[in-house]
């Protein structure tokens, strides 16, 4: 039997070089970052005062007053993002593509913001009593696939993947099996994460994980694949895409993106935080995916890099693409968005499936910015510092979580 | 207490809550009259409206019993019940 075929038909973001697909696009392919201080609290106390947050983000302009105030930052990122997709598709409510419709979105800490503010709530006071009865709802991860249920009536499997950095492109890949598989036609699915709190600011700051900037210039804080590279920065946001089948959107006159063609997913079972060095886990994941695709290595035009820019990740991402391509990967541009808008935990695979869709779209690829000093361990084509046009049939997304969990998305060129 | 500074402190009770249990930083905020309907017009689920109770029982200086507090609806009822509670107690 033949297989179905899967298609992107609408797409949102929140990101914090940019807010909407436009304004994200502009900003990516102009190398824009979306890094500064922290302003969503009093950071002056840690080390690490830098982050990528999400700018001039009013919930209440996207969705009903009392939906804003029950739920976390994570949720309504999520709550906003279905909707932009939604839009984007010509969705509309009560059609039976959308009723009918799975959402899968990834999420790797959930209602962090909330969950920090009833802890504080009851240590301040040792009473019990001061934590709300409405704090669960708010916390639980699946709250954002809920509640972009709730706010459109989407009434098929609905479900939040959990994987770290790589909960979005699993939850993508799921939604596009569910999709093939004729299971459903269409899905909502994507990536939500709200980092910037100061817990999980701490948290990070004390595996050493996260970067600092070179000199003043805060924005250069991330610099995947530099020699001077020295961390990741903090970052918040989110993306949604509609999955559909292509005659289902075909029938509709719908605009399509670009095409998923495959996916890989597997666990390095390798260490809880460190990326395997030799890259073969994630070789392995990227082979996978074209297997899946039925591609040959040679048919790949473009990577979205997992690219974090800490030393290990960079260092391990660029063995696995050498070890997996050989001769060939040296032809092959790489890039990093979290360059621009650092990592984004959960969010960051569906934002670099947004990327992706734009980069085959519009035959441009997202500069890697910040990258000036040659490591001569990383020996790709990152292209540096300026976007470049090209044409792009194949493309594929790289994500790498903590626990060695790994996803690895295929994209095409819609023919 | 007076009908009127009953209603006027459980509004604000009521406002308080609704901008802490928000983690948004949005600022606008719901009219609220005798006439307002809690869950309708504010969008309060069960699960606030049990936070609400509490809120109540510490500002009024009263004890309800929840399950029948959370049955009225209307900012004017829940003013009669917590007047006729403040002189049971």
């Amino acid at each position: 039997m033949k297989k179905r075929r899967v298609v992107v038909t609408g797409m949102g973001v929140l990101a914090s070089n940019g807010n909407g697909i436009a304004a994200f696009k502009e900003a990516i392919f102009s190398g824009v970052s979306g890094i500064g201080p922290i302003t969503r609290f009093d950071a002056s106390n840690l080390d690490v005062k830098i982050a990528a947050e999400v700018k001039g983000f009013d919930p209440v302009e996207h969705m009903p007053v009392a939906v804003a105030r029950k739920t976390d930052r994570f949720a309504q990122f999520g709550v906003t993002t279905a909707r932009m997709a939604i839009d984007d598709a010509g969705l509309s409510e009560n059609d039976s593509a959308l009723t009918k419709a799975a959402v899968i979105i990834g999420s790797g800490l959930g209602g962090m913001n909330f969950h920090e503010e009833a802890m504080f709530a009851l240590i301040e006071t040792s009473n019990p009593k001061k934590v709300p009865a409405s704090s669960v709802p708010r916390i639980t991860p699946n709250a954002v696939s809920a509640y972009i249920a709730l706010q459109n009536k989407i009434k098929g499997p609905n479900q939040v993947i959990s994987t770290a950095c790589s909960s979005s492109g699993q939850a993508i890949g799921e939604a596009f099996r569910k999709v093939r598989s004729g299971e459903i036609d269409t899905a909502v699915t994507g990536g939500v994460e709200a980092t910037i709190s100061i817990v999980n600011m701490a948290m990070y700051q004390a595996m050493m994980v996260l970067g600092s900037p070179l000199g003043e210039d805060l924005k250069t804080a991330s610099r995947p694949f530099d020699k001077t590279r020295n961390g990741f920065v903090m970052g918040e946001g989110a993306a949604c895409l509609i999955l559909e089948e292509l005659e289902h959107a075909r029938n509709r006159g719908a605009k399509i993106y670009a095409e998923v063609v495959g996916f890989g997913s597997t666990c390095g079972a390798y260490h809880m935080v460190a990326p395997n060095p030799s890259g073969e886990d994630a070789a392995e994941t990227m082979r996978l995916a074209l297997h899946d695709a039925g591609l040959n290595q040679d048919s790949v035009d473009y990577i979205s890099a997992h690219g974090t820019s800490t030393k290990l990740n960079d260092l391990a991402e660029t063995q696995a693409i050498k070890s997996l391509f050989g001769q060939y990967a040296k032809d092959i541009p790489v890039s990093s968005i979290k360059s621009m808008i650092g990592h984004t935990i959960g969010a960051s695979g569906a934002i670099q499936a947004v990327a992706c869709c734009l980069a085959i779209d519009s035959s441009c690829i997202p500069p890697t910015i910040n990258l000036n000093s040659v490591d001569e361990e990383c020996d790709l084509d990152y292209v540096p510092n300026q976007s470049r046009e090209k044409e792009l049939s194949v493309v594929l997304s790289n994500s790498f979580g903590f626990g060695s969990n790994n996803a690895v998305l295929a994209f095409a060129k819609i023919r | 207490m007076s009908e009127k500074e009953a209603f006027l402190k459980l509004v604000e009770t009521i406002e308080k809550f609704l901008q802490l249990s928000r983690v948004t930083g949005a600022e606008k905020k719901q009219e609220i009259t005798m006439d307002t309907d809690i869950y309708e017009d504010l969008g309060i689920d069960s699960l606030e409206a049990m936070d609400i109770v509490g809120e109540i029982e510490n500002v009024f200086g009263i004890t309800v019993e929840a399950q029948e507090m959370l049955t009225k609806k209307k900012i004017s009822d829940i003013v009669t019940y917590i007047m006729q509670s403040n002189s049971s107690n």
